[in-house]
Parts: structure tokens; C-alpha cells; sequence
């Protein structure tokens, strides 16, 4: 798929603008049946484990252990006629966003102020790297005593695990930028602020729409994991909850709704990093 | 390929009679670490819509007095003037291309040749239809789509010439710009600076290791060397404003020319014929 125009001298130009564009078209056919047939068999996988399941439960396996896919689904169906599934997720994703969005700008913020200053770089760099390595489980009960139990908590969880994903990737994305690149963007006409939205801003994107994949998952992991040790409602409760009480369908019934949302979650991610990554896709086809 | 011959066109004739000068290097010296000078007592001078090489071996100096040149490097000693004024900070009045490609990956081609527009704050139609002319002249009408990424080398540096040139600067400053593509396509893109050239009267200060190329290219070779570099011969090239490099390589007058330069290159290194 790669003709490559310049080698073609000018008469023949059209015809060859013409072969590549015919040539990218019949490229995209390939890639949506490539694409449909990727779908039906994950489908099919899908199926597949569905069937294996229900043969081993009951049989190979006790119920209480493995309980049988339609008690799930039945656990599931309760949740979203009494309204309490959509409640909890509500409960979980708002301060997985709340706590997104704050560690998220606080790490650009950081990241910029780090990679463009010496001074506080030199000075608080090591703090940070020591930051980073404290497990966030661990800094749970110093926000307990901060923040209290509750929502604050699961934003606070999560806005630090946030944080340090992204931080590093602003910083070095930022950092990355030759001194030859911003010098002759300068001569061309910028001012500072050109330099901040035009090149340096942009170069670290990719570095953060790369740590994105990593980041927004991690916001609703920060947030369950709070909810799951001093929360009363929201998904990591109801995981916790339906444990304490043995019952297995209902704890099955968490995963797979934490499942759902994570998967819901990527693709939402792998549809903005396609779309703001489109420069590199287009290069690499 | 027609190259920009909508604008400026009398600059050429212009030349003998317009004697001002565009830049001047007033002794100069320049040492990064502190008591060895890179760049040591050098004057030189760039009349409007003229072309000079600065030739010379690697690590003489040549691309240090480019940098200062365009304000982004600050002389130690001495004075540099652009258009009668001195400089002391970025100086926006002249286009920079290097070997390096320097075009924003994720801007398209079109999008990176429209930046120094865009930033100087010229309205969205104006600057479409420059890019459009610019795209045309340098034979890229069918890529302003294209990311950077999907362009051949060939491409990307007409690309950077292109944008270099978009706001009409009196002068091209150009270190290597050349260097790291095949021959073919290097005397291609001879063609086409020299075709820029004539037709928008642009001054341009060059720099290159290549003698063939300085003496293709240029009105006028300056020859650095020496540790700490300073110029060592100043060689007007007298081949007229209209070359074909083709036909010109196997030139009698050229191949002085070329002796020339290479007596004055074997001194610029130290060698003594």
C-alpha cells in the first residue's frame, strides 16, 4: 500500500494519485471484514468459556463455589430492576472521574512546571521518585485520617494513582522537545505561548494519551479499592459485600459488571488515542 | 519545476544597483566553555538577495555564526546587524532550514507550511491560499494532506523550505540543509533553491562541507578554518544568476572555480600546498 507518489514523474501524476486512492479503498475493505471477523470471534470465545462454565457448575464444581451463569445474570437482572446497579456504578464513577480529572491536570501542571524549571526539578525530584514507589494501599489510611471514609477518600485514592501515571509521562514528554525543534519554531514567528500549545503541549501528548490506557482504568481501580475497605456503596462495596455474605452470584455478578465497565472504559480510551494519535496510525500503515 | 515566479521578480536585476547591506558580522568571537574560542575575529557581510556559502571543515565555526545570525546564539565579543538593526533576541526576519527535520509530526504537511502564518497572526484565508501557492511551486500540490511521516526525505525538505520561505524573509539561513539525502535528489533540490532563488530574490547564507556544492550554488564562497575558526579567503563565484548543474559540472570556468576552492579548503584545514 505503499506507492510512493514522488517517484512518479508529473504527466503520469493523476493516474498515480488515482492508483493510491483506489489502492486505500480497497485497503479499507480489507480492514472492516479484518475487523468483522476479529469481532465474531471474540464472540465466539465468549460463548465458548459461557458453555464451559455452565457444563462445570453444579458438576465438576460445587455452586457454592461456581455459581451457574444464569444465577449471575439473575443477580444482575435484580440489580438493574431494583435500580442498585446503576446507583453504585454511579457511586464508583463519579469519583473515579472526580479523582481522574484532579490527579490528571495536577500532573500536567506538575509535569510542565518540573520539566521546564531546573531548579524544582533538581530540588523535589527525588521526592517524587520516592512518592512513586510508596504502594498506594499503603497511603490509604493517611487519607483516612485526611479525608475520612466516603467519597473524598475514593476521589483521594484515585487522584494519586492517577497522578503518578501521567506525571512522568508529562515530564519526559515535555523534556523529550530538541532545543533545535523549539528554536526553529521561534525564528518561524512563535511566542511563548505558541511554544507551550503548538509544540511542547502537543509533543508530550503523545506520551499521555499513552499513559491514558493505563491512567483511566487505574481511577476506578484507586476508587474500588477504597470503597472496597471503608466504603457503603458504589461497585467495590457491593463486591466486598456480596463476599461477607457468601454469596457467591452476587460476587460473580460485581465482576462482571466491573468487567463491563473496564472493557466499555478501553475502548473509549483506544477510540480517543486513535483519534488523537491519527498523525503516527496514518505513518504506520 | 516553475518555482515561485509570481513574486518579487525584478530582485535579480535589482542586485547590482541596490548595494545595501542585509547583515553584518562585525568581529565576532564566540567560545562556548569559556577560554577557547569556536569563532574568533570574524567580519562578514550579506548584500540584499545575495547568495553566500560559508565553507569550511566540521567544527569550524560555520553553523555557530548561523545561530547567532538567527538570535538564537548570543557572541561573546562583537556585533552582529540585520537590516541596520542590532540583534539581540530570535530574530523573526529570517527563514532557518537545517538537516534535521523539524516538521511537527502531527501537524499535516499543509498545516506545518501555514505555522509561521498562523503564529504571526495572518487571516485563515490568506494564509490558505499561500500554502496552496507555496505547494504548488514546490511540486507538493498532492501532499499538503499528508502527515510528515508519510512523506519520502525529498518531500519533508522542500516541506521545510517551504515554510521557511512562506513569510517572505529577506534571508535563507541553511546549514547542511542537503546533506543527508542521495545525490539524485540532492541536485533536484539544488535546482529548486537555485529556481527560489532567482525568483523571489531571497538572500541566502549557506552553509556546507561540499565544495562542489558551495560552487554550484553561491555568488560568493567564504572559507573558515583554523582553530579558532575565522575566515580564511573570501571567493566570488562568477557564473551569472542562470545555472544548470547539469551542464555546469563539466565547465571549464567551474572546475577553476572548483580548484580554487579546494586550494583554499586544504589551508582552511591546516595543510599548507
Amino acid at each position: 500500500m505503499s506507492t510512493n507518489i514522488e517517484e512518479v514523474v508529473t504527466p503520469d501524476r493523476d493516474d498515480a494519485v488515482a492508483a493510491v486512492a483506489k489502492a486505500s479503498m480497497l485497503g479499507k475493505k480489507k480492514r472492516q471484514r479484518k475487523s468483522w471477523i476479529q469481532t465474531s470471534s471474540r464472540l465466539g470465545a465468549v460463548v465458548v468459556f459461557l458453555i464451559l462454565w455452565s457444563v462445570a457448575a453444579g458438576t465438576l464444581v460445587d455452586t457454592f463455589y461456581l455459581p451457574e451463569p444464569t444465577a449471575v445474570a439473575e443477580e444482575i437482572w435484580d440489580w438493574i430492576l431494583d435500580g442498585s446497579l446503576w446507583t453504585n456504578i454511579m457511586a464508583t464513577m463519579v469519583p473515579a472521574a472526580q479523582g481522574f480529572l484532579i490527579g490528571g491536570i495536577s500532573a500536567l501542571v506538575l509535569g510542565y512546571l518540573f520539566a521546564m524549571s531546573k531548579t524544582v526539578s533538581m530540588v523535589l525530584e527525588p521526592f517524587v521518585a520516592a512518592a512513586y514507589g510508596i504502594p498506594v494501599v499503603a497511603l490509604v489510611p493517611l487519607l483516612i485520617l485526611w479525608l475520612g471514609i466516603g467519597r473524598s477518600l475514593a476521589v483521594g485514592v484515585s487522584a494519586i494513582v492517577v497522578f503518578f501515571l501521567i506525571f512522568y509521562n508529562v515530564y519526559f514528554g515535555i523534556k523529550d522537545v530538541k532545543q533545535e525543534f523549539i528554536d526553529q519554531v521561534r525564528i518561524a514567528g512563535a511566542s511563548q505561548w505558541d511554544l507551550v500549545m503548538r509544540v511542547r503541549l502537543p509533543s508530550a501528548l503523545v506520551w499521555v494519551v499513552a499513559s491514558l490506557k493505563l491512567a483511566v482504568p487505574h481511577a476506578l481501580v484507586g476508587v474500588v479499592v477504597a470503597e472496597f475497605l471503608t466504603g457503603s456503596e458504589g461497585l467495590g462495596y457491593m463486591l466486598s459485600s456480596n463476599a461477607a455474605q457468601f454469596n457467591a452470584a452476587g460476587t460473580f455478578a460485581s465482576v462482571v459488571v466491573l468487567a463491563a465497565i473496564s472493557f466499555a472504559l478501553d475502548r473509549i480510551v483506544f477510540m480517543i488515542s486513535r483519534r488523537a494519535l491519527m498523525w503516527k496510525e496514518t505513518a504506520e500503515r | 519545476m516553475a518555482l515561485l515566479k509570481t513574486r518579487n521578480a525584478p530582485a535579480v536585476s535589482d542586485r547590482e544597483i541596490d548595494t545595501t547591506d542585509l547583515l553584518r558580522v562585525e568581529k565576532v568571537a564566540v567560545s562556548f566553555t569559556g577560554d577557547v574560542d569556536v569563532l574568533s575575529d570574524t567580519s562578514l557581510r550579506v548584500d540584499k538577495g545575495e547568495f553566500v556559502t560559508l565553507l569550511g571543515p566540521s567544527g569550524c565555526g560555520k553553523s555557530t555564526l548561523l545561530n547567532m545570525t538567527a538570535g538564537t546564539l548570543k557572541p561573546n565579543r562583537g556585533e552582529i546587524f540585520f537590516g541596520g538593526k542590532k540583534i539581540t533576541s530570535v530574530n523573526r526576519q529570517v527563514g532557518y532550514v537545517t538537516q534535521e527535520d523539524t516538521m511537527l509530526p502531527w501537524l499535516t504537511l499543509a498545516a506545518n507550511i501555514g505555522l509561521p502564518l498562523k503564529m504571526r497572526k495572518v487571516a485563515k484565508s490568506e494564509i490558505k491560499d499561500r500554502v496552496d501557492e507555496l505547494l504548488l511551486n514546490f511540486g507538493l500540490d498532492h501532499a499538503g494532506h499528508r502527515y510528515p511521516a508519510q512523506l519520502s526525505g525529498g518531500m519533508k525538505k522542500r516541506g521545510l523550505l517551504a515554510r521557511a520561505m512562506i513569510y517572505k524573509p529577506e534571508l535563507l539561513l541553511m546549514d547542511e540543509p542537503f546533506a543527508a539525502l542521495d545525490a539524485q535528489m540532492r541536485a533536484q533540490l539544488q535546482r529548486d533553491l537555485r529556481a527560489a532563488v532567482r525568483d523571489t530574490g531571497v538572500a541566502v547564507l549557506f552553509v556546507t562541507h561540499d565544495l562542489e556544492e558551495a560552487a554550484l550554488l553561491s555568488e560568493r564562497v567564504v572559507v573558515i578554518g583554523g582553530s579558532p575558526g575565522h575566515i580564511i579567503d573570501d571567493i566570488p563565484i562568477d557564473l551569472g544568476p542562470e545555472r544548470d548543474p547539469d551542464t555546469l559540472r563539466f565547465d571549464e570556468g567551474f572546475r577553476e572555480i572548483g580548484q580554487t576552492l579546494h586550494r583554499s579548503l586544504q589551508r582552511a584545514r591546516g595543510i599548507t600546498p
